[in-house]
């Protein structure tokens, strides 16, 4: 199991850093010292503090990057369960090696040749459902509808879609 | 950042057209430097009260039974009795003086060692990480602001965590840090963001904020064990009498401690703020004019773009209502204020003046109480006082210099100038508050030290403080021009601040317990006289910085522009010079503008009023006074000579009190400012008049302590009434103020000076006799005629009234001192409640007695003093044993010892009259 979550940590890493190049490419270079932090404890990356600093500025700088790893991990979940409904092993509940190599590629991160039969993405509507769970988990975390809209368009932008 | 750019109040989303030099405002230093130093001084004072405390709670009884054994087998010789006391007692209080400095010790390395262990727990309890390799860049550019901030040693830069959103600075001397939040430390790249965050947090670091600022913090956090200490240890013994007292004393203290604190930070924030927006470093030299430097050559506008960034922080985190008095930033709207107008930020808040003067004025008593500890057997116990004085004054004169003369200084550059009425009033209202609190009278005053007179003299006294400190600095203000270095300027504001200050707490605290033990006159006597010792140098000092400020303002007005010419700067053309027909002098001083042509900065003239009408008001009062004394020698029915000699001496220094407070009353601060060199002038001309037209009262040596005494207690009268000054008159024209001042300062000196002929037998005639010049002289205007009938009826009607009631007093005090067990505060308790009852029965019978011949009056005068010091000294010694003040001990037993000896006196000359009258 923990293996399955270090999988799953590393496919919403990855698929964050593919949000974060269009919408904050700033961020990448901590990309994995925030997530980091957003593993260990995904309440508090998300929480500003916000109090009033001695010898601070009084400025409000918040990184884009605990939402969109937010934002992902939902998406991840529902891609892994999407891949499990795709394979006839999913009654084992873990992320096969068929089901990895079809998220990988589903992501863009794949380099070598596919397992198994080729697939050619997510089909329009798994897309659409994407971005529906992205864009309520966006607004779920105090975004507005336009920023919400940005990211979901981005979240989807991330993964390969069948035309 | 988050969110959309919210502008906060009504912040300006724009700016205007480029505005002129701007006044450089951190070229003068801020007082908040000196506000922490009054902070750490209420904190300490806090410390060494506590030590004190526990030795009188831990060594208490054996303190009183040392004391009470050094009484026994002193001789007869009141100065060697003194000496041979003190060298007794100063085993024993030189104890106690470190058992308080202990106390002090104890603070001061608690919050030491809180500074230096903050950093590792800030660090850890923050998440606080060092820059991963990939964001080399961020400490490069970090490194490049701070060279041209003028940070020699580059503080290292650490991330936070995710939740972190603001920057912020902290660390050990030497040891700086720069958190940065997640966010900016990846936007090295937006230089518009990165670039004016970082240079306000590198700022604070050059100011040495993050010393002063955390050491603020660590100090409060001391203190709070320290302070706790007495109330355990009173609800461990039970004795609960204190504690009510002693609570609401610590929790005023504390509460002010931490609003200072937080004031200063936020004040400081400005700074920080005109420093990162600054083109040049201060001290390191201007920019050339135009300079928008970043060191990159991108031109960036360092104004502009910290002035975006603050226009867009988010209005959601102000505080409001009285939350404001603990937020550690100003408003955004008051910081884009002060960044568009940093003249504004030269003027000192209502509420950093009245608690820096509340924390001095708390901490004075146990400073002095503590000084007269130490140099108990050194023989000189009477410095205690000027060192309390000269440890709290200092400080908060120079706070007090600093924010004053900084607001008049850049008033004429489009600030709003130094206030006087406002600040005047709370001075005096934060010394009054903060001798109320006084921790060396738990036990006698539990719901605080406050009474009419220390509360009107402080009023007097710290009012009329500030306003001649705030004239003195219009005056400089007026010469600044003259000034070649912001340097020469501040460290001449210090100057007087601190001769001003140090003098007020000494006065004040004298006059305050000349009143308390005494009553008025005694305080004028104890003034005039000690005043002459104490006060001298410093009164010729602050003559000497007025005159200075008035011969460099000469020709120092706004420049007229002829023929399209400007006016050369910096080095100045004298007035009336020139073919091209400039009149006077100059732009502004260059050291005062950041940067921009300032020799087209006109330098606004002063005011009235001018030496002139100085000299004017100076003859004007001498006259006065002297005229008075013409009518008093040809009224004169042949009284005490003595009387008549220190009642004249009194008025010279009245004409030159009535000077001063005539300036001011006419001119305002600036009039109360030229009265510093007018008072002595006016006195000094006063004496010579007077000792012409009494010589045979006051030639020889008296003439010479007339001179000395003069002018000193000249200006301390003018600065009781200097608080005029503060009240906002329409003043008019230069001729007008002369006008006035002049006719003022005449009424004020022959009323003045009339009230102190006629009411001289009150002044000197009566009381303890102090500062009479031939005490020994017998009064010639007695009566002496006998009356066998009124002799009788006193002798079988008041005498045994009187006696009954001596008697019933003695009983009282025998009854205290057969009773060894009572520790100090218990016998202090018995004095009060059963002795002073009885002092007031004496001094009821005395009052109803009818005496009606003159051997009777002198008789009986024996036993009305006798009974009026016995009031005073059975209050002192209770007084003295709740304080631990052994010093205060001896001085009561001795004005008790002066009253047993009048009543011995009374009832040997009842005694003889008895036995003439059974005599047929």
């Amino acid at each position: 199991m923990a293996a399955d979550t270090e999988a799953q940590h590393a496919l919403v890493r990855d698929l964050a850093g593919a949000v974060l190049a269009t919408q904050a490419p700033d961020e990448l270079p901590l990309l994995d010292l925030t997530s980091e932090e957003f593993f260990a404890d995904p309440d508090a990356a998300l929480a500003a503090d916000r109090r009033d600093e001695s010898l601070g500025f009084g400025i409000e700088l918040a990184m884009l990057t605990p939402v969109v790893l937010a934002v992902v991990t939902p998406v991840v979940q529902f891609l892994v369960d999407l891949a499990r409904d795709t394979f006839t092993d999913a009654a084992k509940q873990e992320v096969t090696p068929r089901v990895a190599a079809w998220l990988r590629r589903v992501t863009h991160r794949d380099d070598e040749k596919p397992v198994g039969p080729p697939s050619a993405g997510l089909t329009e509507t798994q897309a659409r459902a994407v971005h529906d769970l992205a864009h309520r988990r966006a607004l779920d975390l105090g975004l507005d509808e336009s920023r919400a809209g940005l990211l979901a368009d981005a979240v989807v932008g991330g993964l390969v879609v069948a035309r | 950042m988050s969110g959309a750019a919210a502008v906060a109040d009504e912040v300006p989303a724009t700016r205007g057209p480029a505005p002129p030099p701007r006044p450089a405002v951190l070229a003068y230093p801020t007082p908040t430097s000196v506000h922490l130093l009054v902070l750490v001084l209420a904190v300490l004072a806090g410390g060494l009260f506590v030590g004190a405390w526990t030795y009188n709670i831990v060594a208490g009884g054996r303190w009183a039974r040392g004391v009470a054994a050094c009484f026994e087998g002193l001789p007869a010789d009141p100065l060697e009795a003194q000496s041979v006391f003190e060298d007794c007692a100063a085993a024993l209080e030189r104890e106690r003086a470190w058992s308080a400095a202990g106390g002090a010790l104890v603070t001061l390395a608690l919050a030491v060692i809180l500074l230096l262990v903050h950093p590792a727990v800030v660090a850890r309890r923050r998440g606080l990480r060092p820059l991963p390799a990939g964001l080399a860049a961020t400490q490069e550019r970090v490194a490049e602001l701070a060279a041209q901030g003028g940070v020699r040693r580059v503080p290292t830069v650490v991330v936070g965590r995710l939740s972190q959103v603001d920057a912020f600075s902290y660390g050990t001397p030497g040891r700086y840090r720069i958190a940065l939040p997640p966010k900016l430390a990846v936007s090295v790249g937006h230089a518009a963001l990165f670039d004016p965050v970082v240079r306000h947090e590198l700022a604070h670091v050059r100011h040495r904020d993050v010393a002063l600022a955390w050491f603020a913090r660590t100090a409060w956090w001391a203190f709070w064990p320290v302070v706790l200490v007495p109330a355990a240890v009173s609800v461990v013994r039970g004795d609960l009498g204190v504690l009510g007292p002693y609570a609401w004393r610590a929790a005023l203290v504390l509460l002010v401690v931490r609003l200072v604190a937080d004031a200063m930070l936020r004040s400081r924030e400005h700074d920080a703020d005109l420093a990162a927006a600054s083109p040049s470093v201060p001290g390191a030299g201007a920019a050339s004019p135009g300079a928008t430097d970043d060191g990159a050559g991108t031109g960036r506008d360092r104004l502009g773009d910290l002035r975006a960034v603050l226009v867009a922080l988010p209005a959601a985190r102000v505080r409001r209502g009285w939350r404001r008095l603990t937020a550690q930033h100003p408003t955004p709207a008051e910081r884009v204020a002060v960044l568009d107008a940093p003249a504004r930020l030269a003027r000192s808040s209502w509420l950093d003046v009245l608690t820096v003067s509340f924390l001095a004025a708390a901490s004075f008593p146990t400073v002095e109480a503590v000084a007269v500890a130490a140099l108990t057997g050194t023989g000189q116990v009477d410095v205690a006082r000027t060192v309390a004085a000269v440890v709290v004054g200092a400080p908060l004169g120079v706070v007090l210099a600093l924010g004053q003369w900084r607001a008049a200084l850049f008033g004429r550059l489009g600030g709003p100038g130094a206030r006087v009425g406002v600040p005047a009033l709370m001075v005096g209202t934060g010394l009054a508050l903060g001798a109320a609190v006084d921790p060396q009278r738990l036990g006698g005053q539990p719901l605080g030290a406050l009474d009419a007179e220390t509360a009107l003299l402080s009023l007097l006294l710290g009012a009329g403080a500030l306003v001649v400190l705030t004239g003195l600095g219009e005056l400089w203000a007026d010469a600044a021009v003259r000034v070649r270095r912001a340097t020469g300027h501040w460290l001449v504001a210090a100057s007087c601040g601190v001769l001003v200050l140090v003098g007020a707490t000494w006065g004040l605290a004298l006059a305050t317990f000349a009143v308390e033990q005494v009553d008025w006159p005694f305080a004028l006597s104890a003034l005039s006289a000690s005043g002459a010792v104490a006060l001298t140098a410093p009164c010729a000092a602050l003559a000497l910085a007025a005159l200075a400020a008035l011969v460099l303002r000469r020709g120092t007005s706004a420049p007229r522009v002829h023929g399209g010419q400007g006016v050369r700067g910096g080095q100045g053309v004298d007035g009336g010079q020139g073919g091209q027909g400039v009149h006077g002098v100059r732009g502004a001083p260059g050291w005062a503008l950041e940067r921009g042509d300032r020799h087209h900065v006109p330098w606004p003239a002063g005011g009235p009023p001018g030496a002139r009408a100085g000299l004017l008001v100076a003859a004007v009062a001498s006259v006065a006074a002297v005229l008075v004394v013409v009518i008093a020698q040809a009224a004169s029915s042949g009284d005490t000579p003595v009387e008549r000699a220190q009642a004249y001496g009194l008025v010279a220094s009245v004409a030159g009190g009535a000077a001063l407070v005539a300036l001011a009353a006419g001119g305002g601060a600036r009039g109360a400012g030229l009265g510093l060199v007018v008072a002595p002038a006016a006195a000094l001309l006063a004496t010579g008049g007077i000792v012409l037209v009494a010589p045979d009262l006051l030639g020889g040596g008296n003439a010479a302590r007339l001179v000395r005494d003069a002018a000193p207690f000249a200006v301390v009268l003018g600065i009781a009434g200097a608080g005029l000054g503060a009240v906002p008159l329409p003043r008019g024209s230069r001729r007008t103020v002369a006008l006035v001042t002049t006719v003022c300062a005449a009424v004020l000196c022959v009323g003045g000076a009339t009230l102190v002929v006629e009411g001289r037998s009150r002044l000197f005639g009566e009381g303890l006799g102090l500062g009479a010049l031939d005490p020994a002289a017998p009064d010639p205007a007695a009566p002496s005629s006998p009356d066998d009938a009124a002799e009788r009826a006193y002798v079988q009607a008041a005498v045994p009234t009187v006696v009954a009631a001596f008697l019933a007093l003695d009983q009282a005090v025998l009854a205290i001192d057969a009773d060894t067990t009572l520790a100090p505060d218990a016998r202090a308790a018995r004095v009060r409640a059963d002795t002073l009852p009885a002092v007031r029965a004496v001094q009821d019978a005395v009052a109803g007695a009818a005496t009606g011949t003159a051997r009777l009056d002198e008789l009986h005068a024996h036993a009305r003093t006798a009974g009026e010091q016995l009031g005073v000294g059975l209050r002192q010694y209770a007084d003295a044993l709740d304080a631990g003040d052994a010093v205060a001990l001896q001085a009561a037993v001795g004005v008790i010892q002066a009253a047993v000896a009048e009543r011995d006196e009374w009832v040997r000359q009842v005694t003889a009259l008895q036995g003439e009258l059974a005599t047929p």
